[in-house]
């Protein structure tokens, strides 16, 4: 382990967005040039933490905080604001990036310490060599891949020559490639002696990269030691109910036939074909922005310019009404802040049946909110739940109106292991389900793996795990 | 810089004389020359001529008729090519100009802090409009239908408001981090490069 004086010190930190507490009693501490890994599954808390190492926390959010982080002996409270030598890249790169072009993103920090022009230029240059985005500095942001934003807003950061790195779900949605990409990058980094903060949920490849692993279980830190024994320790904390397979019924439930979707040359998707038996679960990945979503929307037949042929329950889809579709088609989104309308969770589980004229009973309700752990919450407010709470919500408001084919866009994000697989088991078995997802975890329930890459879809072996 | 500060000159006197103007005819020269200066200058002159069009065929009918009810149809027809010819002018302006040689004009006048918060909100719009299209097609997967009356539909678009709003919000959030973290505003002032 590398010698060096104490980077941030965190004592006796606990934190919550409201009563609860996220972050319970949190004591450690980081060392210069050290790298460190923050393992834990969705909803313990990680980006929480990060944000309260980083100062974003007891500054810009708002919240009941208790104990003190010091960076570089300073109190972040008392600073005011996000201390100079910290860089932060949060998960999302759509909603941090601030301008239009590649080269003004990554001058963008510069301008702000004032350097001067001849200065920026130059820092802009070996930068974007560095990353690799050299031939790509005058395009405009909006039409690079997820994982080049990506890479872009790391650069951006870098650049400012920070000291302390924090990273918050770097690898999540990219494919393998680009995760290699990232562990190159990575590693860049701490050759150029940073000290590195990553918060992952499955770090695969990054494995290698770092001296010590902290692993986070609700909000408590439960382990501070080395890498491996971290890892087989998160194996024990995701152990969850068992999800069993079944095998699908031979009956044709949906077929699609050379399914191409786009405008002039650049077609998201090109000439698809697939078929799905009933009670079939079906697992689609692929990078972010390769047109998952989009073949989604296709078969819902919700976007107009598509061409080719789908057949559902053996009629060809534009047979039906849009209405009837949507009581065959169940589809939860992955956003889940954009499918909520109505002002209490019952109101939002009866919004489908009632859009289709159905009433579902009083039972059949109670039923759906013990299954999706809604039970205690029926008549709050569906902004108030917490982000899994709203992910099984929705799910829940998808399955009432009772339909045979359901889709469901990236479902583990943000859900804790123990509620899902309830979730997916009282699903299994009487329903067919298309999955678009990333996460490796869920090919083993899927009767079939699909791959979507540069517009074609290709199936692959199942059970090989990555 | 320079060449912002002449679309600049050649700008605002067409504005400023649209509003002064009363004449239909000079009001109709003013609009057509703020097009010329956006064929020249603007990089897409047929997307902005199609967003003028949608925009005209919209209000112009609806000033005419309001207008004329409380005035009579002369007045009403001055009234409305004034409008019309103020806002293409705008427009036009606004069509000439990209977001970074507005931020870099903007924070010439006033603070920089400031000018980042309009063009910062230019951008977004573009996000917002994205949002609302992906909700109403989620709402569609449940079942809603966009059929009915006026009032029906006025009431479902008003539905939209509270998840749109909501994700805005938790969107805002990770852009002040985002700002936090590039150190803008620590100083008073900063370069433009370009």
């Amino acid at each position: 382990m590398q010698k060096g004086n104490k980077l941030i010190d965190v004592k006796n930190l606990s934190f919550g967005y409201s009563r609860k507490f996220v972050l319970k009693d949190i004591c450690f501490s980081i060392k210069d040039k050290e790298s460190i890994l923050i393992l834990g599954i969705s909803g313990s808390g990680k980006t929480t933490l990060l944000k309260c190492l980083s100062g974003v926390i007891p500054n810009t959010t708002e919240g009941k905080y208790i104990g003190k982080v010091f960076i570089d002996k300073n109190d972040t409270k008392k600073i005011k604001q996000i201390h100079n030598d910290i860089g932060m890249v949060l998960q999302d790169p759509e909603t941090q990036i601030l301008t239009t072009k590649v080269s003004h993103e990554i001058a963008f920090g510069l301008e702000n310490l004032c350097y001067d022009k001849k200065k920026i230029s130059k820092l802009v240059k070996k930068y974007a060599k560095k990353f690799r985005i050299l031939d790509k500095l005058n395009y405009d942001i909006k039409n690079l891949s997820y994982g080049e934003k990506k890479k872009v807003i790391i650069a951006a950061i870098a650049t400012m020559n920070k000291k302390i790195l924090f990273f918050d779900e770097p690898l999540s949605n990219l494919d393998i490639n680009m995760k290699k990409e990232m562990f190159r990058l990575l590693k860049q980094l701490k050759k150029e002696g940073k000290t590195i903060v990553v918060a992952e949920q499955n770090p695969c490849i990054l494995k290698t990269l770092f001296n010590r692993c902290l692993v986070l279980d609700k909000g408590r830190l439960v382990f501070n030691g080395n890498v491996k024994n971290g890892m087989e320790l998160l194996r024990k904390i995701t152990r969850h109910n068992k999800v069993s397979r079944t095998e699908p019924i031979d009956d044709c439930v949906l077929n699609v036939k050379n399914l191409s979707f786009g405008y002039g040359r650049n077609n998201i998707l090109k000439d698809i074909n697939f078929r799905v038996r009933r009670n079939e679960i079906i697992a689609i990945t692929g990078e972010n922005g390769c047109g998952k979503t989009t073949l989604a929307l296709c078969l819902c037949n919700l976007l107009k310019r598509k061409r080719g042929k789908i057949e559902l329950f053996h009629k060809t889809i534009e047979e039906y009404e849009s209405k009837e579709i949507a009581s065959k088609i169940g589809f939860v989104f992955q956003n889940p802040n954009f499918q909520i309308f109505k002002s209490s969770v019952t109101d939002e589980i009866n919004y489908g049946p009632q859009n289709f004229g159905k009433i579902i009973s009083n039972t059949k309700l109670n039923e759906l909110l013990s299954n999706y752990g809604l039970s205690d919450k029926r008549n709050s407010h569906p902004f108030s739940l917490s982000l899994g709470e709203k992910r099984r919500l929705t799910i829940a408001s998808a399955v009432s109106s009772e339909p045979e084919i359901l889709i469901l866009d990236e479902p583990v994000f943000g859900q804790d292991p123990y509620h899902f697989s309830k979730v997916l088991n009282s699903i299994i078995g009487n329903k067919t389900i298309l999955i678009m997802t990333h996460e490796e975890s869920l090919f083993r329930i899927a009767n079939r793996v699909f791959e979507i890459k540069n517009g074609r879809m290709v199936e692959k072996k199942c059970g090989r795990a990555m | 810089m320079w060449k912002s500060y002449v679309k600049l000159i050649l700008f605002m006197p067409l504005i400023i004389l649209a509003l002064l103007l009363q004449d239909v005819q000079y009001l109709i020269i003013i609009s057509l020359t703020s097009l010329i200066f956006t064929k020249i200058f603007s990089k897409n002159f047929k997307k902005t001529i199609i967003f003028l069009a949608k925009y005209l065929v919209f209000t112009v009918p609806m000033l005419l008729i309001l207008w004329s009810l409380f005035s009579t149809f002369d007045n009403a027809i001055i009234a409305t090519v004034k409008f019309s010819s103020l806002s293409i002018a705008s427009f036009a302006m606004i069509s000439c100009f990209r977001v970074q040689e507005s931020f870099k004009l903007l924070s010439s006048i006033f603070p920089y802090k400031f000018a980042f918060i309009i063009v910062l909100c230019f951008r977004y719009l573009d996000v917002v409009k994205e949002d609302i299209g992906r909700i109403n097609l989620i709402r569609k997967t449940r079942g809603f239908e966009d059929k009915g009356n006026f009032l029906k539909k006025i009431k479902a678009k008003i539905e939209l408001i509270v998840p749109v709003f909501v994700d805005s919000l938790l969107k805002a959030e990770d852009i002040a981090c985002a700002l936090d973290v590039r150190c803008f505003g620590i100083y008073k002032k900063r370069t433009f490069w370009s």
